[in-house]
């Protein structure tokens, strides 16, 4: 293609000798020379996308190479590049989708229906999560479109998930109106609570017979919004709900891929034995691709060693044909596989079609009795090993502490956390003898009541003031405190004042370790945290007002407020400070809590 | 170090005192000076004569001897060093009152004093006719904290100073340049007991000496006594009252519309400036950050409300959560050292360091006369502890009893530290009564202040 080719060259040029300014500019030439490539590119029967992608990137090498500075060029290719992938795999799916709606079709015909619907529901969600996959990024667009669609499945659902009995219902009020009053404080109480209501919401959850787990997400979600809303600052609510959230999803996903594989080995065998090959290898390839992008989906989060588990996974589909993404012949071959298989069926001779029926039945069967209840099963599964969790982080923490505290150490602490006298004591009762400085922690004197516990255990204790945190700090080896809640960029919102020790702590070079259970991880990012994650309390603890009222007559013909009295709550410590979490699976750096936070959360749930 | 501990702690007021010294009479051998040999001795003496009350009134006399020694190094508010066993028990002896040591003690902090709060004053009541009838007030106040702030101990000894040299009448034999100086450093050790000195008052007490020394011989008394008081008078009013003045001068001119100014305590001079800048009709807004166990800050929120300045209060913990909104600190400072470090109420550092990590620039009123040529790099070296039971109990706050079995287990300290060092680095600027100068200039005006004031 002489025509194209120049074109491209002359655009290099161009680019090399800095001709075109603007980054839009740019981009735009950029992108038109793409769409001629791609429009000139002759493209090969099958394996199209491939041809189109090398195709695209040569020419973006080129472009990339004659003006490295300006990053629009390599952007836009790579736009390009991605809007081939996607288009690519949106067609594979659609494909699939038309061969489920065949089968359905098909089955009516034959009054075969069970079987069909076994299958299709199966099929659907595997599509449902191809299509998540392809929109990967989690962005609040994607979320909202990712709803309807899923609801949208043309299948019988009842979408509907309010079908709570009044007692689950009633014990949810109570709870919300509990933490609207904060009458439950410290974030492991709200978290036992949040988990073990989220449990009895999905136990008495009457799930419909198909599309089970988006009725019990919903179910879920709707009981999350009304607890996140009554207690907005207490992170763990959310964290805990979207942790079920997760659970519901990967249980359904996994569910999902086994039932796939399962089918596809049988469904291998069954070519192999037929002699059948070629029909076999689109279908096969086709489903293996899509169990694979579920595959992915369900290791949602994109690093490093999911993308290097992904590769070998779907190169080693045992088909040499192309594997990559020829969706026409794939098409095309999975629907003349099918009916062939049908065909074969309807005789009932041959031996091939007697396995064909047993997947079916078998399928069936798994899908009425096992799969209805395993979902749900495997859900509360998870979610008692989710309280189990919460309840042992302590233990798990602590055990982690005479890694971290030596002979004759300085310990500074603050605030009340129920963790960090387990930590300490846990070194304690293994021969480590140290000395821990407590802040008093003003206005509420929580450290008075970590003190008196220590006392308790035999820990030589020190009580400060607030105020003596820089003077002392000097002399101490480590600061050690419990999270309020840890955010996923690895700040921390912890107990008032946190912020003063952890600057303190930096300035001297002593160690700031935060100790924190996994339902204190919140996926969100904060924003000004200091003030939109905080809470002011009264201000009677800090002054009482018979002892300025006499002062505050000379303000009240003037209408504005000459006083007022700040007592919040929280602090939050950037990431910066921090030297080391340690949470139940271990000591992580505050770099790295993104993507421990990312384990336990799905993409689709940070935004409820 | 465990010995002392075991010998402390086990001292019983009177009787206790020679105890003490005879057990620890072995390890002193080393490196025992004249002067400790000396007192050694008559500990020894005292002891073999057994009676307690006799012990006590040996002990009044033989303090009142060594104030000349003592004096010298105790001044300039270097406190003793009470890890040293001979000095506590030189310590004891100077005594004037009996005071009981603290039980729990924290470890880091056994070179400081550390006293039972309360057992002093009604001691001190009692001896308080058994020596001069006038200036043992100024103590009194000290200790029950009626007098507080550097400048106002200051001007108070000062005062007390004056009516010393005012009610002196050189006795017979004796100069009145010796036995003035003697008597003035007893009057010293006396303040020292209830409450260690300042370093302003360090400064002070070195002034007056140097003009007690510096007098004339062939001067009559009465002459003398004149010079000496307007000395006192004119310290009091030009390092002291002008300096104040000028400082506002100075610090008014940084405070602009809109500003929010945030401070810490209650330091004089700042609210000086803060009234200064609210009467020349500046609008401004203040954060007045507090801390336990003193309080200090409701009080200077009061007048300041009383003035009709907008207030905002809060506690030392929610500093960062305040300081977003602010545009300058203004502390205030008990001694600014030579290096830069400014000696202040505890939690100013804690104060200027947060400021400076949200970029909001510190200035530090002081006025020269509190400057000093001692350097220090922590909180801890030097310091003077407070009473450690009001950190146990929360005024004015029933419901918080949490440790209220507890001040007898040995596990369990407090600590209530009353200064803190702030490393000049958290420092932008300082206000004093020469202007405004970086930290760094400290030492040139603390040369300069030396040539020009105190040596001549």
């Amino acid at each position: 293609m002489p025509d194209v080719q120049s074109t491209v060259l002359e655009f290099v040029n161009k680019l090399r000798k800095r001709k075109i300014e603007g980054s839009q500019a740019t981009a735009k030439c950029t992108v038109e020379l793409l769409r001629s490539v791609i429009s000139q590119q002759r493209v090969p029967h099958s394996n199209q996308a491939s041809a189109l992608i090398d195709a695209v990137k040569a020419v973006g090498e080129q472009l990339v190479a004659a003006n490295p500075v300006e990053l629009a060029v390599g952007n836009v290719v790579r736009r390009v590049l991605h809007i081939i992938r996607e288009e690519d795999l949106s067609l594979a799916t659609a494909a699939m989708a038309g061969l489920d709606l065949l089968d359905a079709s098909d089955d009516d015909g034959e009054d075969d229906n069970c079987k069909g619907v076994g299958y299709s529901a199966m099929s659907a969600a595997v599509a449902a999560a191809a299509a998540r996959s392809t929109l990967r990024p989690p962005s609040l667009q994607t979320l909202l479109e990712g709803t309807p669609e899923s609801a949208a499945v043309p299948y019988t659902s009842s979408s509907g998930a309010d079908s709570e009995s009044k007692n689950v219902q009633s014990t949810v009020l109570e709870f919300v109106n509990k933490l609207r009053k904060r009458k439950i404080e410290g974030s492991q109480a709200t978290a036992k609570c949040t988990v073990e209501l989220l449990r009895s919401v999905i136990s008495q959850q009457r799930v419909p017979h198909s599309n089970q787990a988006s009725a019990l997400i919903d179910a879920v979600k709707a009981v999350g919004e009304q607890l996140v809303a009554a207690n907005p600052v207490e992170l763990a609510v959310g964290n805990v709900v979207r942790r079920v959230l997760h659970i519901i999803r990967e249980e359904d996903l996994s569910l999902a891929t086994a039932a796939m594989a399962g089918l596809d080995l049988l469904d291998a065998s069954d070519d192999d034995g037929e002699d059948d090959n070629c029909k076999g290898v689109g279908y096969s390839a086709m489903s293996a691709a899509v169990a694979a992008a579920a595959a992915r989906s369900t290791l949602r989060p994109p690093s490093l060693q999911t993308l290097l588990e992904g590769t070998p996974e779907s190169a080693a589909v045992p088909y040499t044909s192309s594997s990559g993404a020829d969706s026409e012949s794939k098409r095309v071959l999975g629907l003349g596989k099918f009916r062939n298989c049908r065909k074969r069926y309807d005789s009932g001779s041959s031996t091939a079609g007697f396995l064909c029926e047993c997947v079916l039945l078998s399928y069936r069967a798994a899908d009425k009795s096992s799969i209805t209840r395993k979902l749900k099963h495997d859900v509360i599964e998870g979610v008692n090993h989710l309280i189990l969790e919460i309840s042992g982080c302590h233990e798990q923490i602590a055990e982690q502490a005479i890694e971290h505290i030596h002979q004759n150490e300085v310990i500074l602490t603050l605030g009340s956390s129920r963790t960090v006298p387990e930590f300490l004591c846990a070194a304690k009762e293994k021969k480590r003898s140290f000395r821990v400085f407590v802040a008093e922690g003003a206005p509420r004197y929580q450290g008075h009541l970590l003190a008196k516990e220590l006392v308790a255990r035999g820990l030589q204790t020190t009580v400060i003031t607030d105020s003596a945190v820089f003077a002392m700090i000097s002399r101490v080896n480590m600061v050690i405190i419990g999270a309020h809640a840890v955010m996923a960029n690895g700040g921390v919102i912890g107990p008032v004042g946190v912020n003063m020790a952890a600057l303190a702590a930096k300035k001297h070079a002593v160690p700031f370790v935060v100790l924190a259970g996994s339902h204190k991880l919140c996926p969100l990012y904060p924003h000004n945290p200091e003030v939109l994650l905080n809470e002011l309390r009264s201000p009677s603890e800090l002054l009482d007002f018979g002892e300025v009222s006499d002062c505050l007559d000379f303000g009240a013909g003037s209408g504005s407020p000459l006083l007022q009295v700040v007592n919040p709550t929280f602090d939050y410590v950037p990431p910066s400070l921090v030297s080391l979490f340690i949470t139940d699976t271990g000591g992580h750096n505050p770099s790295y809590m993104y993507r421990l936070i990312a384990d336990y959360y799905s993409a689709d749930d940070l935004v409820m | 170090m465990d010995s002392m501990a075991a010998a402390t702690s086990s001292s019983v007021p009177a009787s206790g005192l020679t105890t003490v010294s005879v057990k620890s009479s072995k390890p002193l051998k080393e490196k025992t000076t004249k002067a400790e040999r000396r007192a050694l001795q008559d500990a020894q003496r005292a002891a073999s004569k057994g009676a307690s009350l006799d012990v006590f009134i040996l002990a009044l006399h033989v303090g009142i001897i060594s104030c000349l020694y003592c004096v010298l190094s105790a001044e300039g508010g270097k406190a003793p060093l009470y890890d040293d066993e001979s000095r506590v028990v030189k310590a004891k002896r100077r005594a004037v009152v009996k005071q009981t040591e603290a039980k729990n003690r924290v470890e880091l902090f056994r070179h400081l004093p550390q006293y039972e709060h309360g057992t002093q004053l009604p001691d001190l009541e009692t001896k308080f006719f058994l020596l001069d009838p006038m200036h043992p007030a100024v103590g009194l106040q000290y200790l029950s904290g009626d007098i507080s702030g550097g400048n106002a101990r200051c001007i108070a000894m000062l005062q007390a100073f004056q009516e010393v040299v005012k009610d002196y009448s050189t006795p017979p034999e004796k100069t009145l340049n010796r036995d003035l100086t003697a008597k003035i450093s007893s009057y010293v050790s006396f303040l020292i007991e209830c409450r260690p000195l300042s370093v302003s008052m360090g400064n002070a007490i070195r002034f007056v000496k140097n003009r007690i020394a510096k007098l004339p011989i062939m001067l009559f008394e009465s002459e003398a006594k004149a010079a000496l008081q307007s000395d006192i008078q004119r310290l009091i009013s030009e390092k002291i009252v002008a300096a104040d003045k000028a400082i506002v001068r100075h610090a008014v001119t940084k405070i602009r519309d809109g500003d929010v100014l945030l401070t810490y305590g209650s330091p004089s001079a700042v609210e000086m400036v803060l009234l200064q800048a609210h009467e020349l009709r500046k609008k401004f807004r203040v954060l007045v950050v507090d801390s336990l166990p003193k309080l200090e800050g409701q009080l200077l929120l009061r007048r300041l409300i009383k003035r009709g300045i907008d207030c905002t209060y809060t506690h030392i913990n929610a500093i960062s959560y305040i300081m977003h909104e602010v545009t300058k600190v203004f502390l205030g400072a008990s001694s600014v050292l030579s290096n830069g470090t400014v000696y202040s109420r505890v939690g100013t550092a804690c104060v200027a360091m947060v400021a400076s990590a949200f970029r909001v620039p510190v200035l530090v009123c002081c006025e020269a006369y509190k400057f000093h040529e001692r350097v220090q790099l922590d909180s801890i070296c030097s310091n003077e502890l407070g009473d450690p039971n009001v950190i146990s109990k929360v005024h004015g706050r029933g419901d918080i009893n949490y440790l209220d079995g507890l001040t007898n287990n040995a596990n369990l300290q407090f600590l209530n530290l009353m200064y803190d060092a702030t490393p000049s680095d958290y420092i932008s600027m300082i206000i004093t009564d020469y202007g405004m100068v970086p930290p760094t200039s400290v030492p040139v005006i603390v040369r300069e202040y030396q040539k020009e004031h105190l040596l001549v």
